[in-house]
């Protein structure tokens, strides 16, 4: 379908597109583009000139298959002529033995039912690197085993009893070759803090939630957003709940319960109130009045003739898109936030979504996600959806977005010829202060041609541009890409063609070994290596990936480093 | 002398005895060509894929993710190209079939990685790696109603991927003359079984 419309027209009806509009399309310059470009010996890499020899941490990663997870080994050097032995340590883990108070008093004794440990947290050597870790488990004899990587972690403990809340543990470090012994006691009930309340639609009456599936709360800390409780079901039929709360709530003036549908696709919205410990809950807690469910359909388009730049008066025409996501979110009348199930737009654009009536304050917001690769870029909008009759759809028009940012490079090698068939991969890494804040969009992958140039779809973000190929060690680049709309209110401007050089390459060999306290050090065949050089960007430190690699079967390894 | 004699009776024995192969008559004038090297499978390597298999909980919440995947892959004829596909949800009613039941073209989009022939070891020196971000709009596992279980399946071929399924050389789905199999093209697939959930990682 084609549609053919004067662009004043369009270019009013745009306006939800375009009014955040950011300036020049201009790419922020790294600090450097080639190595020429540096002092002797220096390496360009993402965060400017640097020592390629140094800065270095190694992920080594034995055997996942048998709980030998990641630990980062300090490289202060790298062997260029001779062969490099990475030494890992043995394996890491949380023995953790999980205790319940005793019936009858005394000393605690060993929890034997279900449990569900969950280790997140972040490497303490290469900055950006989170990893998370979790086990279900019956514990034996009250010990529960869960392998993990190095770093420091926050450890939660969640029996299978609702009404005990999690137990968390801050701030575990676990060292290469750590295997902590931790003792997590369970609150007796007598101990937590008990909070009898209810839950209703309306105080006034009071008008229950009408759901077929019921509500769910949980008491969060209101700082942190950690939970303090697990889950607890309300009365369907009176609202009452009883939570029991972290005990630690009482060093606190006051805390969080949340109440969500059991149901995620229930048109219920979720809310938070915040609670005072002094105060005990005398009165309800209402989700407010947020409306009957209303159908919504619309039509999603785009321009179909990317990047033509048009003179001021001409025609635009646009296309369907299918396949997008599209779904509303914000929040309804009574405080509580809403997100609707996704839906996706058939072969002509439209889509129909079941969403609740906006507030009178705050208008709900439209988001429409197309699909990866294509040429059109995240549309958010805001809408109102007034109550609607029952079965009745309200239409809510056309959604036209903007194009994605088009943006072209040419990769040279270090000699200056052109670069064929090097892969280059655009890995979204912020999108702080750009418009698109909460989209963090997948990474996006291209070959260059045989003249060396590569094309992507961009949205507007900061990106690690990944160069590789068999023959030069892996190069990267830090690229800015900002979006303005182009002069026929669709496109984006297209930046210039931006320049990539590739680094020289050198090969490093050696054997990965695991120091077996038994055995002394083994070599680890199939252990991971990623090797990154710690550096800084924007003031931050960031883990700049260097070079991968996999050892054989007898644990020799081989990798490709940028040199001088 | 005796010496001599010996020489002159062993000798035309011995050349008869050594030569046979030569004199007599043989069934089949012709050798047989070397058999041909039949393909070998790929294979994922179990050893090291991170997340380990047992790995189930993805939130969606503030500050969750990217959750990153990654595998190696190896193949012993190295100089054979390899493709993987990671489908999250793989839905066979995106899979267009012909009528030997054999997949021609898919809709379900999933995580493509090409690996080109090699030529030096059967290790791929290059990771597959991909990542979800529940958080994200435009993950495929973004939305309430993504809230649960689901699959992740990833498949490594020794040819193309369709559909999960290998494409087979041209007239491989035919028993040789002999009765043998022809050569053919491999898979090797492993899965996370995966629940997302709300909730958010401060």
């Amino acid at each position: 379908m084609r549609l053919l419309r004067p662009a004043p027209l369009a270019l009013l009806l745009l306006t939800g597109c375009m009014g955040s509009s950011l300036g020049p399309p201009v790419s922020k310059l790294p600090e450097c583009i080639s190595d020429d470009q540096c002092g002797e010996g220096q390496v360009c890499f993402a965060d400017g000139c640097g020592d390629p020899g140094k800065d270095l941490v190694a992920e080594v990663v034995v055997s996942s298959q048998n709980g030998h997870l990641e630990q980062d080994l300090d490289q202060q050097s790298l062997d260029v002529k001779g062969f490099t032995p990475l030494y890992a340590a043995p394996p890491m883990a949380f023995n953790v033995t999980v205790l319940r108070p005793a019936t009858l008093g005394g000393e605690p004794v060993p929890y034997l039912d279900r449990v569900t440990l969950r280790a997140e947290g972040r490497s303490d050597k290469l900055p950006g690197i989170q990893r998370s870790y979790g086990t279900s488990a019956t514990p034996s004899n009250g010990l529960v085993k869960l392998p993990v990587g190095a770093g420091v972690f926050t450890l939660t403990t969640t029996p299978a009893l609702a009404s005990i809340p999690p137990v968390a543990l801050l701030n575990q470090q676990v060292n290469p070759g750590d295997s902590r012994k931790l003792t997590v006691t369970l609150p007796h009930q007598d101990e937590l803090y008990r909070v009898d309340g209810q839950l209703v639609r309306s105080a006034t009456g009071p008008v229950l939630i009408t759901s077929e599936t019921g509500m769910d709360v949980r008491a969060l800390d209101a700082q942190t957003l950690r939970p303090l409780s697990q889950k607890i079901p309300v009365s369907i039929t009176t609202g009452h709940f009883r939570l029991l709360v972290d005990k630690s709530v009482n060093a606190q003036r006051s805390f969080l319960i949340e109440a969500t549908p059991r149901d995620p696709k229930a048109l219920i919205p979720t809310k938070r109130f915040l609670v005072s410990v002094m105060e005990n809950l005398t009165a309800p807690l209402e989700m407010g009045e947020y409306g009957a469910p209303v159908t919504v359909t619309g039509t999603l388009v785009g321009s179909d003739n990317n990047h033509v730049e048009l003179d001021g008066g001409s025609s635009l025409e646009t296309a369907p898109i299918a396949g997008a996501v599209v779904y509303v979110e914000g929040t309804v009348e009574g405080g509580g936030s809403f997100r609707s199930q996704n839906a996706v737009t058939g072969a002509d654009g439209r889509f129909a979504l079941g969403v609740l009536p906006s507030s009178a304050k705050d208008p709900l917001r439209l988001v429409a996600v197309p699909p990866p690769s294509h040429y059109a870029r995240v549309l958010r909008k805001a809408i109102s959806v007034e109550p609607g009759e029952p079965g009745a759809p309200v239409d809510l028009g056309t959604f036209e977005c903007l194009d994605r940012v088009t943006v072209t490079g040419v990769v040279y090698t270090p000699r200056g010829s052109v670069a064929a068939g090097v892969k280059v991969r655009a890995v979204p890494v912020s999108t702080a202060a750009l418009e698109d804040a909460t989209t963090l969009a997948d990474a996006m992958d291209t070959v260059t041609d045989d003249s060396g140039m590569f094309t992507l779809l961009l949205d507007g973000a900061t990106y690690r541009m990944d160069m590789s190929s068999p023959d030069y060690p892996l190069t990267s680049r830090f690229l800015t890409v900002e979006v303005e709309v182009g002069t026929n209110g669709y496109g984006t401007k297209t930046p210039p063609p931006r320049e990539f050089v590739l680094s020289s390459g050198r090969s490093v060999k050696g054997t990965v070994f695991w120091r077996d306290p038994t055995r002394g050090a083994v070599p680890a065949p199939y252990a991971t290596i990623r090797l990154f050089r710690v550096g800084t960007s924007g003031g931050a430190p960031v883990s700049i990936p260097l070079a991968e690699g996999i050892s054989d079967p007898n644990g020799n390894y081989t990798l490709l480093m940028p040199t001088r | 002398m005796a010496r001599q004699l010996l020489i002159r009776v062993l000798g035309p024995a011995w050349l008869l005895l050594v030569m046979n192969a030569c004199i007599f008559p043989q069934d089949d004038t012709i050798l047989d060509p070397d058999p041909v090297a039949l393909n070998r499978r790929p294979r994922i390597v179990r050893e090291n894929i991170n997340p380990t298999l047992d790995f189930d909980l993805m939130k969606n919440g503030a500050g969750c993710g990217p959750y990153k995947f990654r595998f190696y892959v190896e193949d012993e004829d190295v100089a054979q190209a390899l493709q993987v596909k990671v489908y999250a949800d793989f839905n066979p009613q995106l899979v267009e079939y012909d009528g030997n039941g054999v997949p021609v073209r898919e809709s379900n989009r999933p995580f493509v990685q090409d690996y080109p022939p090699n030529g030096k070891t059967k290790l791929r020196p290059v990771a597959t790696e991909f990542s979800f971000t529940p958080s994200s709009s435009g993950d495929p596992f973004n939305g309430a109603d993504k809230l649960g279980r689901h699959v992740i399946w990833a498949v490594v071929g020794d040819g193309s991927i369709i559909g999960g399924q290998v494409v087979q050389p041209a007239g491989s789905n035919q028993t040789l003359p002999d009765g043998g199999l022809p050569d053919r093209n491999y898979t090797d697939d492993i899965q996370w079984i995966v629940f997302v959930e709300q909730g958010d990682c401060l």
